[in-house]
């Protein structure tokens, strides 16, 4: 296994939690939330309760969960406020976790790039129509 | 209170946000703005007295640059299949794309929408095409994400049909 020096251990998980809001949480095999942590609120995830399904408070898990072995990489969610998030999802002996990062800046980059290529696909298509 | 997964899959540029836009908060744009990954939504509808709260995926459309990403399809319940009208080979691709949604999440409910009806003078997909589709127990709506024709309509059945399974 990789072993990195605490030094950078520590940094980047100082990053990932200011720089990507990190935020956590995890579902038991019932689809109950036993344990959260992290910047949720940054992702809109607030007054969270282990008394009610996990799905009932955040809708976007609808159907993803329970996990069977695999893990799964869900990128690029865009869910509330403007914020898009990169979701991980792992399954492991005490639930499913739910590890969030905010790729916003990332996303905004990418976002004008994509709308400029649609774009021009779009009048090339057209063009092509014409003649 | 059920809780349903939905897709809208379908190339860029067809319609998919808007149509979600407008079923949602009945808010049309002429802008296009492209989708990079998905944007979740929600809407509860009523169903024969019974309430289903729709959790709607908008994909991003396909392109040469953004593929399909079969982890966003995980758990989906149906998905609305979204062709331009105005442009022809949109359907093609949403045949294509059917097939290969089928292969990872099997057979379950979906809906071809052909988007654009309020540019009906530009329309390029033939009647003959829909026809095979037909043939093949296809569901197809016509809709407008600009008038709102069809949209109701498509989440509706789609959604019954999701109960049905």
């Amino acid at each position: 296994m990789y072993n990195s020096p605490d030094f950078i251990s520590v940094r980047l998980i100082n990053f990932l939690i200011e720089k990507r809001s990190l935020a956590y949480l995890i579902v038991d095999k019932n689809g109950y939330l036993s344990t959260w942590g992290g910047k949720l609120s940054v992702y809109g995830l607030k007054n969270l309760d282990k008394s009610k399904l996990a799905q009932k408070q955040i809708y976007f898990l609808t159907g993803l969960l329970p996990l069977g072995s695999e893990s799964i990489y869900i990128p690029c969610l865009k869910i509330s406020h403007g914020i898009c998030a990169d979701l991980y999802l792992f399954p492991s002996d005490i639930g499913d976790w739910i590890l969030l990062l905010d790729v916003t800046e990332h996303y905004k980059c990418i976002v004008s790039l994509q709308q400029m290529v649609n774009e021009k696909a779009l009048i090339d298509q057209n063009n092509h129509n014409i003649t | 209170m059920l809780q349903k997964k939905v897709c809208m899959i379908g190339e860029f540029a067809t319609g998919k946000t808007s149509l979600v836009s407008q079923f949602v908060h009945s808010i049309f744009s002429e802008k296009y703005q492209t989708t990079v990954g998905v944007k979740i939504d929600k809407k509860e509808i009523e169903i024969n007295n019974k309430k289903v709260n729709l959790i709607l995926w908008d994909l991003h459309g396909e392109d040469e640059f953004q593929k399909l990403r079969l982890s966003y399809l995980r758990g989906s319940s149906g998905f609305l299949l979204v062709a331009d009208g105005t442009r022809s080979h949109t359907l093609r691709k949403a045949v294509d794309l059917k097939e290969r949604v089928e292969k990872e999440v099997g057979k379950i409910p979906f809906i071809l929408m052909l988007n654009k009806w309020d540019l009906q003078e530009e329309w390029e997909i033939e009647e003959s095409e829909v026809n095979k589709l037909l043939a093949n127990a296809w569901t197809v709506i016509k809709s407008s994400a600009k008038s709102g024709l069809g949209v109701e309509e498509a989440f509706q059945t789609l959604t019954l049909k999701i109960l049905e399974e």
